[in-house]
């Protein structure tokens, strides 16, 4: 992980204003900086970077003042060693970390938790333990092994077994005393089955995505939902299809404005072409709003029930969008500013939550 | 051709239609076999576009699918389940009550979902095997909401049994109705049909569930509002429900602002369920002002007996 030991604001020079522009270019949607175009990563300071910081720090929920300090660095993914500095824990405390990101591990919560698939198998690291033992309070929900002849990441290397559906804890004892846990949650396959529509009106109006992207877009989903909620996603169809009437240049949904003329509200006409033998519903369109102004492109897509209208615009990788969209499919909300998951609307993160996992999947 | 084959052969031609129209019905069937069929072993290679044109076929793919319900490959099992889930035919029912007793969780969900939501629970309850594959679901390890719900349609000693025992060993568990409803712990979806078939514990539990809890306990509870007979309970219900103003989801699609709220699907819910008549109009996309509220308080104050 990259360290910074000062804080930097506009004006500053160096790497380490080099290193926040590299970030912030990796962070930031692109049409949230200046100009909807990358930062020039020259490591100078000036407004562009400024502008782009206090829009990071808008997203995450950050004081946004444009200084680059201990909790903006951190929140940028940096370790910060400067004035200010967050103490490291004590150290010789049993302390439970993931083995890998996005795997299925909350280390925010207490005790922290860790999801593993019902008949397969997580690995976590276990450090400050290596004297201790490790039990299962559950081991018909769930069992614990150490990997053979593995001691990695200055801890050991824990493997979790999930046997029936329900929820445990693995204790780590020195001697009768339980002086670290683990919550394992053993979660069922649940498969969602979707179809892909393309979209096309009769006034020439057509999404630009392709058919032939549809297995990239499920591999890559997969990656995010089945390791950490082990929800799968299911091609059932992708498809052509057409709507015989003029959508316009922005598809709607604006039942819930007043004042809009109802037919400006489109969603129920592409809703009606659903696969009834598939769980979701995506339509891809060439633009979607879902708001007053239509005119303003702030939206990328919105679920409602076992549909979901997606447009060709966005910020994020597709497979990321779509990945979100079907977490509110699985009953997920945008969670409190501040947070940084796959469910929050400004997100450099697709990591799930404890809290959100158990909603997707309970 | 002379006058005589002129006239004789279409004459030939119609007498062979009608001799043939009966076997053209076989056919038929036969042709609708051989879709189903085509489109489970497409399905086998994990390709399902044709499972998904079968859909468009109706109910009369039905009789065609009992066999792909037993079927080892469990995606197989859960297509055939998905299709009988897309319909609302009778037919289903028998074939959805056998799918409730499938070794996999998800598809006895599934089943169970599809009963509760797509059939009439009353006219189900006359059916006795479907009370006894519930039970026996259930004794499986299945605690979908739906199941649980649906039970409630079938009174007697061992439907209470197995939700009492469920109750006894399902600590902390959750549970949920569709796939974007609200978790809730499965304890809160047996007590509402614990509460049905007359037992006070269940009824305690909803009457404190009403009075405080999540938002989305509550919120379920509105959602399954035609489950809950008491009218102690939906008072209690109203009364914590019409005032909270908590965003939920549902209503709108995600992003929305202002989302929905607790209080705007408590009218929607109250007055459907108690068929109550308002002078202003509920839908699911609008918040309700506080003097529509107030006239649902009234309302249900006016037609609901107090206990």
């Amino acid at each position: 992980m990259a360290t910074a030991n000062r804080m930097i604001q506009k004006g500053s020079t160096g790497p380490d204003v080099k290193l926040l522009q590299g970030l912030l270019n990796q962070k930031v949607p692109l049409p949230k900086l200046p100009q909807g175009k990358k930062l020039v990563e020259d490591g100078i300071f000036g407004s562009k970077t400024d502008a782009a910081t206090r829009a990071f720090q808008q997203m995450k929920g950050l004081k946004v003042d444009g200084v680059v300090g201990p909790k903006t660095w951190e929140a940028l993914g940096v370790t910060y060693t400067g004035p200010g500095a967050t103490p490291a824990p004590p150290a010789g405390k049993p302390t439970f970390e993931q083995k890998k990101p996005k795997d299925g591990f909350d280390g925010t919560v207490n005790p922290p938790w860790q999801m593993v698939p019902m008949s397969g198998q997580k690995t976590v690291i276990l450090k400050n333990a290596a004297n201790l033992t490790v039990v299962s309070r559950n081991p018909g929900i769930a069992t614990v092994e150490d990997v053979p002849k593995c001691f990695v990441h200055g801890g050991r290397e824990l493997l979790i077994k999930g046997k029936v559906k329900g929820t445990t804890f693995i204790d780590v004892k020195d001697g009768a005393t339980t002086v670290a846990s683990l919550e394992v949650a053993v979660k069922t396959k649940k498969t969602v089955r979707i179809t892909f529509n393309f979209l096309e009106d009769n006034a020439g109006h057509k999404t630009k995505r392709s058919l032939s992207d549809v297995p990239t877009w499920v591999q890559k989903s997969n990656e995010i939902l089945l390791n950490q909620a082990n929800v799968e996603v299911i091609k059932q169809n992708a498809r052509n299809v057409k709507i015989n009437q003029n959508l316009g240049g922005v598809v709607r949904y604006s039942k819930h404005i007043t004042g809009v003329a109802p037919g400006e509200h489109e969603w129920d006409v592409i809703v009606a072409k659903r696969d009834s033998a598939a769980d979701l519903n995506i339509f891809f369109v060439w633009e979607y709003e879902q708001d007053n102004t239509p005119n303003i492109d702030n939206v990328e897509a919105g679920t409602l029930g076992n549909n979901c209208i997606f447009e060709d615009n966005i910020g994020y990788q597709t497979h990321e969008t779509m990945a979100h969209e079907i977490g509110h499919f699985l009953g997920v909300d945008h969670p409190a500013p501040g947070l940084d998951l796959l469910m929050s609307p400004g997100r450099t993160d697709q990591r799930i939550s404890k809290a959100h996992a158990n909603i997707m999947n309970p | 051709m002379n006058n005589w084959a002129r006239s004789f052969l279409p004459l030939l031609g119609m007498t062979l239609l009608l001799i043939l129209q009966p076997s053209r019905g076989i056919a038929m069937n036969d042709d609708i076999a051989v879709q189903v069929n085509a489109a489970f072993a497409a399905a086998r290679q994990e390709n399902y576009e044709l499972i998904s044109q079968l859909a468009e076929q109706g109910a009369q793919i039905i009789p065609y699918l009992k066999p792909y319900l037993q079927d080892d490959n469990e995606m197989l099992r859960l297509q055939a389940v998905a299709l009988l889930t897309a319909s609302a035919d009778p037919a289903v029912v028998p074939l959805l009550t056998l799918a409730l007793r499938d070794a996999s969780q998800e598809l006895r969900a599934r089943a169970a979902l599809a009963l509760y939501e797509r059939h009439d629970p009353l006219q189900l309850a006359e059916r006795s095997e479907v009370g006894e594959a519930l039970r026996a679901s259930i004794d499986q390890g299945n605690d979908a909401a739906a199941a649980l719900l649906l039970l409630g349609y079938f009174p007697g000693k061992s439907s209470l049994k197995a939700l009492q025992a469920l109750n006894k060993r399902a600590g902390d568990a959750q549970t949920e109705l569709a796939t974007w409803a609200p978790v809730v712990p499965v304890r809160l979806a047996a007590a509402v049909s614990l509460s049905r078939l007359g037992d006070q514990a269940g009824r305690l539990t909803l009457l404190q569930t009403s009075a405080e809890s999540t938002p989305a306990e509550r919120e379920f509870l509105l959602s399954v509002l035609r489950e809950i007979d008491s009218p102690e309970v939906l008072h209690a219900l109203a009364a914590g429900t019409l005032g909270d103003v908590s965003p939920i989801g549902g209503g709108v699609p995600s992003g929305v602002q202002p989302q929905r709220r607790l209080c705007d699907l408590a009218v929607v819910s109250f007055v459907k369920r108690l068929s109550l008549k308002v002078n202003f109009v509920v839908d699911d996309q609008h918040p309700f002002t506080s003097a529509e509220i107030d006239a649902v308080r009234q309302a249900i104050a006016g037609s609901l007996p107090q206990g």
